[in-house]
């Protein structure tokens, strides 16, 4: 077996952190995207800079940031020892609370880009046949954006196993905890356990082409996000 | 007489203002017409509930549907109209039935009119 105990541990806790992650993000990305997809509010252009932050920010950036925020002397941090959680960082709920920010864009702009394609006339035509705002969100525009929410979970998913930096900085190093694939490869070329590397590597780089052989072979031609 | 409908709108557009008193018979069928950027689609959108104006007052049959003197305003799905749009509207996710289907669903059973049950086939 090319991979060892440690290895299958880290792969083990990237797809349990992704799979997380894309499913908190689902909940939390659907009503923003919604939001900003029809909002005629002045709040519309700040609001968009600041979820599309992560796709130009250096991840050391946030996970200084997060890690300020989420310490014992940061607000957030203050906040979930008041609630008795604890101290988040180095921990994998501090992981959670990273990788759902580092990878919110990826989330939230393919569900805006959907929720904006269906246009308002569905919304009235169902409206007319009395159908309630919830009652049209559910039946209406959760099916019409499928598409958009298929690309959404994808990226999502595919941007947090490919995360590094931000889980360096908040998530620290410990097996089984916070130390994921993109880390443990990190870890192995350190110490020139070149073998064990490229297993890791490649591993990665299959598996990132066939996510992507899948998003744009899955969408027949159409861009992928936009 | 109550049995009518009473439309009183005041709707600001950039290059024209629409400003109508509407007191139509409650039954039969009534025709709006005029020319092309008249405002008869306009009018129908505020009567469904689909366009704001910026002033008001729609009464049908007895019923206040609109009143912004009091801020009133009942949302679109709860104003009892049939809405045919000018463009094919189908919601394309749903097959012919499941159109159909759509809107006698939404329709409380004792008010629902024609046959009772879509035809299976």
């Amino acid at each position: 077996m090319p991979l060892d105990a440690s290895d299958l541990g880290a792969i083990w806790l990237t797809i349990k952190l992704a799979s997380l992650t894309t499913l908190i993000l689902l909940i939390v990305g659907t009503p923003i995207a919604w939001w900003l997809a029809r909002t005629r509010s002045w709040l519309r252009g700040p609001v968009g800079a600041v979820v599309a932050l992560p796709l130009v920010l250096p991840p050391t950036v946030i996970g200084f940031y997060l890690l300020i925020a989420l310490g014992p002397h940061g607000w957030l941090g203050q906040a979930t020892q008041a609630l008795g959680l604890g101290s988040v960082v180095f921990s994998f709920s501090g992981l959670v609370i990273g990788s759902v920010i580092y990878s919110m864009p990826f989330v939230v702009q393919p569900l805006q880009n959907a929720f904006g394609a269906i246009g308002q006339r569905p919304l009235e035509v169902a409206a007319t046949l009395r159908a309630s705002p919830w009652d049209t969100f559910v039946h209406v525009v959760l099916p019409l954006a499928r598409p958009g929410f298929i690309t959404a979970s994808i990226l999502g998913f595919a941007h947090t196993v490919g995360e590094f930096g931000v889980v360096l900085m908040i998530g620290g190093n410990i097996p089984d905890k916070t130390r994921v694939v993109s880390v443990q490869i990190f870890d192995h070329v350190e110490a020139m356990e070149y073998a064990q590397a490229h297993w890791l590597a490649g591993a990665m780089l299959v598996f990132s082409f066939l996510v992507l052989l899948l998003l744009y072979a899955g969408r027949r031609g159409k861009a992928a996000w936009s | 007489m109550t049995a009518s409908i009473v439309a009183r709108l005041n709707l600001a557009r950039d290059d024209f203002t629409l400003d109508v008193d509407l007191h139509l018979p409650g039954r039969g069928i009534s025709a709006l017409f005029g020319h092309s950027g008249s405002g008869k689609t306009s009018c129908l959108r505020c009567l469904a509930g689909l366009e704001r104006a910026a002033s008001a007052y729609i009464e049908v049959n007895g019923e206040v549907w609109e009143d912004t003197a009091r801020g009133y305003f009942q949302a679109p799905h709860l104003r009892p109209v049939g809405y045919v749009f000018q463009e094919a509207s189908l919601f394309p996710h749903l097959s012919v039935r499941g159109n159909l289907e759509f809107g006698w669903r939404r329709v409380a059973a004792a008010e629902r009119k024609g046959r009772q049950r879509l035809h299976r086939g």
